[in-house]
C-alpha cells in the first residue's frame, strides 16, 4: 500500500466523521437561533410612515418605558443620535443613531427592515451586537413595534455617526455577532409567568428588558435561555435578583412606588436603577407599576447552589474597626441598629447592597455618596454623602465586610484591593 | 422720578429670592451629601485648597453650575454622579437654598493668609483697572466693587481657594469648563498670563466672604463683556 493510499484512508475514517459531526452541529445550532429567517433582511420595501397621531403617541410612550434615549444618546449629545458608549467584557460598544436621518439615522429604513431588525436583531448593518436587547423586542406585538417605527420617524435628524466599536478579542473576529447568535440566542424562550399577569410579563419581558441587567450572564455574556432574572453584575453595578424570595422585604405596593419614583421607608433606586427610574420607569402609570411587582413576585427564586458553603470568618480587628466606622460615619442616618430612621434613611439590614451576594453596590456607595432619582413621587430627594475622602480603602472594607457580616448570609470579606478595583465612579 | 420708581421695585422684585428666608421645607437635612465639602452653612471646607464656598452666591449663578455639573458644561465626577438624576426644579430649590444662607467662607476666629505683597499688588492692579491694552477687562467691572457678585448669574471670587481659582482658569483655558457662548470667562482666562492667575487666586483666597457683602442688585451694574445672556453694556472694547 502507498504512503498516499494509506493517508487517504486514514483521513477517511477518522477525520470524515469529525468533519461530518461538526457540520451537523453546527446546522443544529443554526436552526436553533432561527435558521435562515434571520439573515433575509427585508430590503426594497418603500419607506411609508403613517404620521398618525395617535400611534405616534404610542411609539412615544414605549420608547420612555423601552428607554430608547437613554442607551441611545450620549451624554450631553442630541437625543437617539447614538455614541453613548457601553464598557463591555469585550470592549467598547456605541450605540447607534436612531433619528430620522437617512444617512446616519434610521430615515431610510422601511416598516418592514425595521420590523426585522427589532425581531431577529439583524440589520443592513449587519448582525447586532447582544447589547441590543432584540430577545426581548422578540416579545412586542407588531403594533407596538410599528408605534415605535411611527415615533422614531419623527425624531428630528441628526448627522452624526457614533465612534466605530472598540472590540477586544474574541469579540473583534469576523463573524464573532453571528457565531455568538449561533451558540447563545434562542427566540422565543419559555415564559417564567402564568399567562394572567400578560401585562406584567410584557412590560418585564418585553418593552422593559429588565433580564439585559438584572439577568446572570454566563460564558461570553450569554444570558440564560428563557426570562429569569437572578441578577448579575452589569457596567460596574450589581443588578439584584428579583424573585419572590429576594423581594420578600418590601410590603405590598411597595417594589411598585419604588418603581414609580418614590422613597419606600427611605429605600429609593440607587446606582445605574436611579439612572433607570429617573429616565422612564417613573412615567410607569399606576396599573403597569402593579402588573410589574405581581409579575417579579411570581418568580421562583433560582434553585440552592450546589458548592459548599465557605465558612467565611472576618478577623475581629476587622470588625471592631467597622463597628467603630459605623458608629462614627453611619449611624446617625441609618440607625444604630441599622433599621433606617423618619421613613427617610434606608434601612441597611434589608438592602440588597447589604444583603445580596456582590459587595460591589455597597462599595460604591460608601466611596461616592448617592441621591435617589428626583421624581413626582420623590422631588427632593435625600442625600448621602461620600466618603472618599475622608475613609481609605482599608476603612470602607473593614466597614462594608461588617456590614454584609452583621445583616448578610456569611458573605467573603471584602480586601482593600476589592476597594480599588471595583469603586470607580461613573462618568457620563 | 416715576420710572425710577418703578425700577427700583422691579430689581427688588428680582433680587428677592436670594435674600428670601429659608423656605418652611428646609433642605439642610436633605442635603447632607453637599456639606462634607461645602460645609453645613455652604462656608466651603475649612482649610481646604478646592472646595468653594456656596453661601450668598446668586441663585442664577449656583443653578447655572449645578446644571452644568450634571449636563456636562463641568467636569468633576463626584459632583455630575451626584447630580445626574435631580431636575431642574431640585437644582432650583438648592440653588436657592445655598444663595439664601449668609456669605460665610471661613470658621470665625480663623487666621487670615498672607499673601507676598507683589503678588498682591498684581492681582489687585488685575481687579481694580485689568488691563485695556489686551481688552482684560477689571475683574470688578463685572463682579462688583467688593468682589460679592452681581445679581443673578455673576458669583462672588472673595474667598475662593486658591487651587480652585487656579483649576477653573485652567478648564476655562483647555476647554473642560465650558458655559453657554460667549462664554466671556474663557476668553479672559485665556488672555491671562499663568503668573497672573496665580497672583489673583493667592489674593482672592486670603479674603474673606462675609456679611454685608451679598451680590449687588440686578442692573446696579453694567459688565462691559458679553456674557452667556446677561445683560451687559453694548460697547466694542
Amino acid at each position: 500500500m502507498s504512503r498516499l493510499r494509506q493517508r487517504l484512508l486514514f483521513g477517511t475514517i477518522v477525520l470524515l466523521p469529525l468533519l461530518l459531526l461538526a457540520a451537523g452541529w453546527i446546522s443544529l445550532l443554526y436552526l436553533q437561533q432561527g435558521g435562515s429567517t434571520p439573515f433575509r433582511v427585508p430590503r426594497g420595501f418603500a419607506r411609508v410612515v403613517t404620521g398618525d397621531a395617535v400611534q405616534i403617541e404610542q411609539g412615544r410612550a414605549l420608547a420612555r418605558i423601552g428607554n430608547c434615549a437613554g442607551c441611545h444618546t450620549a451624554h450631553g449629545g442630541k437625543a437617539y443620535a447614538g455614541g453613548r458608549a457601553f464598557a463591555t467584557p469585550y470592549g467598547t460598544i456605541y450605540s447607534s443613531n436612531l433619528t430620522s436621518h437617512p444617512q446616519y439615522g434610521i430615515g431610510a429604513w422601511s416598516l418592514e427592515e425595521f420590523r426585522h431588525a427589532m425581531r431577529h436583531g439583524v440589520s443592513r448593518n449587519g448582525v447586532q451586537s447582544p447589547v441590543f436587547p432584540y430577545a426581548n423586542f422578540a416579545r412586542l406585538p407588531q403594533t407596538d413595534v410599528d408605534a415605535l417605527f411611527a415615533y422614531l420617524a419623527t425624531v428630528p435628524a441628526v448627522a452624526v455617526t457614533p465612534p466605530a466599536d472598540n472590540l477586544e478579542f474574541p469579540a473583534n473576529l469576523p463573524g464573532a455577532m453571528t457565531a455568538w447568535r449561533l451558540l447563545y440566542y434562542r427566540p422565543d424562550p419559555p415564559h417564567t409567568t402564568a399567562p394572567a399577569n400578560a401585562r406584567g410579563a410584557a412590560l418585564v419581558e418585553g418593552i422593559g428588558h429588565c433580564a439585559v441587567c438584572h439577568g446572570t450572564r454566563g460564558l461570553f455574556s450569554s444570558l440564560a435561555e428563557g426570562t429569569r432574572l437572578d441578577g448579575g453584575r452589569v457596567l460596574g453595578w450589581y443588578a439584584p435578583a428579583l424573585n419572590a424570595q429576594t423581594l420578600q422585604t418590601y410590603a405590598p405596593g411597595a417594589v411598585a412606588a419604588y418603581l414609580r419614583g418614590g422613597a419606600v421607608d427611605g429605600h429609593a433606586a440607587y446606582g445605574k436603577m436611579a439612572d433607570v427610574v429617573a429616565q422612564n420607569l417613573q412615567y410607569l402609570d399606576a396599573a403597569d407599576a402593579d402588573a410589574v411587582e405581581t409579575y417579579l413576585r411570581a418568580l421562583p427564586p433560582p434553585p440552592p447552589s450546589r458548592r459548599e458553603p465557605t465558612n467565611w470568618e472576618l478577623p475581629s480587628e476587622q470588625r471592631a474597626r467597622g463597628d467603630r466606622l459605623y458608629d462614627e460615619n453611619c449611624a446617625d442616618c441609618h440607625g444604630k441598629d441599622g433599621r433606617g430612621k423618619d421613613g427617610k434613611y434606608p434601612a441597611l439590614v434589608t438592602s440588597s447592597a447589604i444583603t445580596g451576594p456582590d459587595p460591589i453596590n455597597a462599595i460604591k456607595l460608601t466611596l461616592f455618596g448617592a441621591v435617589g432619582p428626583a421624581t413626582a413621587q420623590n422631588p427632593r430627594p435625600y442625600t448621602m454623602p461620600p466618603f472618599a475622602q475622608k475613609l481609605s480603602s482599608a476603612d470602607v472594607a473593614a466597614l462594608v465586610s461588617t456590614l454584609r457580616a452583621r445583616w448578610g448570609a456569611n458573605p467573603r470579606p471584602v480586601s482593600p484591593g476589592d476597594v480599588d478595583a471595583w469603586g470607580g465612579i461613573d462618568e457620563r | 422720578m416715576n420710572t425710577n420708581r418703578y425700577l427700583f421695585l422691579l430689581l427688588s422684585a428680582l433680587s428677592l429670592p436670594a435674600w428670601a428666608e429659608p423656605a418652611a421645607d428646609d433642605l439642610t437635612k436633605h442635603l447632607a451629601a453637599c456639606n462634607v465639602c461645602h460645609g453645613a452653612k455652604g462656608e466651603g471646607a475649612t482649610g481646604s485648597e478646592y472646595y468653594p464656598h456656596l453661601a450668598g452666591k446668586p441663585a442664577g449663578y449656583l443653578l447655572r453650575q449645578l446644571r452644568a455639573f450634571r449636563d456636562g458644561g463641568r467636569n468633576y465626577p463626584q459632583m455630575g454622579w451626584l447630580m445626574r438624576n435631580m431636575d431642574d426644579a431640585y437644582l432650583q430649590a438648592i440653588a436657592d437654598h445655598f444663595a439664601a444662607l449668609p456669605p460665610r467662607t471661613r470658621v470665625p476666629g480663623a487666621p487670615a493668609r498672607r499673601v507676598e505683597p507683589a503678588l498682591a499688588e498684581r492681582a489687585q492692579a488685575l481687579i481694580e483697572h485689568g488691563d485695556a491694552a489686551r481688552g482684560l477687562p477689571a475683574c470688578a467691572a463685572c463682579h462688583g466693587a467688593d468682589l460679592a457678585g452681581l445679581e443673578p448669574a455673576i458669583p462672588a471670587l472673595v474667598g475662593l481657594p486658591e487651587e480652585y481659582v487656579v483649576a477653573q482658569f485652567g478648564g476655562w483655558r483647555t476647554g473642560v469648563r465650558t458655559a453657554q457662548q460667549p462664554d466671556c470667562m474663557a476668553q479672559i482666562a485665556r488672555k491671562l498670563e499663568p503668573a497672573e492667575i496665580r497672583a489673583l487666586a493667592s489674593w482672592l483666597s486670603a479674603q474673606e466672604h462675609t456679611e454685608p457683602h451679598r451680590p449687588a442688585a440686578a442692573g446696579s451694574l453694567l459688565p462691559p463683556l458679553a456674557c452667556a445672556d446677561l445683560p451687559h453694556a453694548q460697547v466694542q472694547p
